[in-house]
């Protein structure tokens, strides 16, 4: 995601939009909710959810809500964007306060995470949430130093670069088979180690 | 929300095997069935069933692709879910149940255009039903008004016994065991009888 410099015409824009919404006229949030949708849902949503439905699905669901209660939200010469960020944490964690499996990765996540606070234009608003995906990329690349060496490289040869479970195999000189329960265990591994730097 | 409904699993509790151990009982096949998920997350697909004790493991793997690989949601599924969150909300400050937007054009039945045939079309399916129904209610009580037909049954003369189908015995009697090659000559008097039937009644110019 490439971030603009901060266009102050933008802004103006984005205030615009946000008026006509308060004023009755909620279609005028279109613009904003397209602009920010997919930021919220790649550096703020499915990172805590792990799971791509449910995560469209609290996606729409902060986007409904913040158009039902735009009159609450009040201009500060800034983006929106935090606002909804916030809008979709707190509905993430609703929907793991139930489940103890589900809240335990969206803990490991979503610790308060070094981003920049307050954008004050949409460029800065991706900007935040390139900052964010950056902050959980170091997080991941940190538990995933504390693996052994095998069960990192089968995670990165699988899961982040792609390749084939034939591929993988050929690669680490072991059967598929092999390579299956060696991905399985060291997803575990992963996952355990995780949960273990995640604040109690 | 798919992972209300799931338990949480046990996994907590185990420890990981090291890489070098040896399988242990099943283990191979929960791991093919992972590993097969997986493969459905890599193409880009949703898994349809995650059995309960993989589907945390599938999302710690999907939240870790998530962070460092490229995620973009595509364009028309983006337009999709903006369109639906608008709708949810203007039904929810409308008081609505969601699903039933205001913000979907709706064409009051007074203003729809209609043509004069299609106007006047359900009156004339009904008036002729009408029409039909009297007629036959009608004939119907006709039928029963007037006086009951006599049976059709018809007194036939009985044939005589020349042109009736009959046993062959009384003609050609007891077999002798001498004469019992001479079958041809039986078939013969039991033709020559038949015959005279049938002219008889062909003579008689099929009056009786």
């Amino acid at each position: 995601m490439v971030s603009e410099p901060a266009s102050e015409l933008e802004l103006e824009e984005e205030a615009r939009l946000i008026r006509a919404a308060q004023a009755g006229h909620l279609d005028a949030m279109r613009p904003l909710l397209e602009r920010y949708a997919s930021p919220l849902y790649a550096a703020v949503i499915l990172p805590r959810l792990g799971n791509a439905v449910a995560a469209e699905d609290i996606l729409r669901d902060t986007l409904a809500t913040a158009v039902e209660k735009i009159d609450r939200f009040t201009w500060q010469g800034k983006t929106i964007y935090p606002w909804l960020r916030q809008i979709a944490i707190n509905k993430i964690f609703d929907l793991h306060r139930a489940n103890k499996r589900s809240r335990r990765l969206a803990e490991a996540v979503a610790q308060e995470l070094p981003v920049e606070s307050d954008p004050d234009s949409s460029a800065d608003a991706m900007l935040m949430a390139d900052q964010e995906r950056a902050a959980h990329r170091a997080q991941i690349a940190s538990t995933l130093e504390l693996l052994p060496e095998r069960y990192r490289t089968a995670i990165e040869l699988r899961l982040i670069s792609e390749l084939s479970r034939d591929e993988c195999a050929r690669r680490l000189a072991i059967s598929v088979g092999a390579f299956d329960v060696l991905l399985h265990r060291a997803v575990r591994a992963f996952r355990k180690q995780f949960g273990d730097r995640s604040p109690s | 929300m798919t992972t209300d409904a799931l338990p949480p699993d046990d996994d907590d509790d185990l420890s990981v095997p090291a890489p070098d151990a040896p399988d242990a009982p099943g283990e191979r096949a929960r791991a093919k069935g992972f590993a097969e998920l997986i493969d459905k997350v890599v193409a880009g697909r949703t898994p349809a069933a995650v059995p309960a004790e993989e589907q945390a493991l599938l999302e710690v793997a999907t939240a870790l692709r998530a962070a460092m690989r490229p995620v973009e949601l595509p364009a028309a599924r983006q337009s999709a879910l903006v369109e639906s969150a608008l709708a949810t909300a203007i039904d929810r400050r409308a008081g609505r149940p969601t699903g039933v937007s205001a913000s979907l054009p709706v064409i009051p039945l007074a203003a729809a255009p209609r043509r004069r045939a299609a106007r006047w079309a359900p009156w004339l399916v009904a008036a002729t039903t009408s029409v039909a129904a009297a007629a036959a209610l009608l004939l119907w009580l006709r039928e029963r008004a007037a006086p009951p037909a006599p049976p059709l049954t018809t007194a036939v003369a009985p044939l005589p016994e020349t042109e009736r189908s009959r046993p062959a015995d009384p003609l050609i009697g007891v077999i002798e065991r001498d004469r019992a090659g001479a079958a041809l000559d039986r078939i013969d008097a039991i033709y020559a009888d038949r015959l005279t039937g049938y002219r008889a009644r062909r003579m008689a110019g099929g009056r009786r």
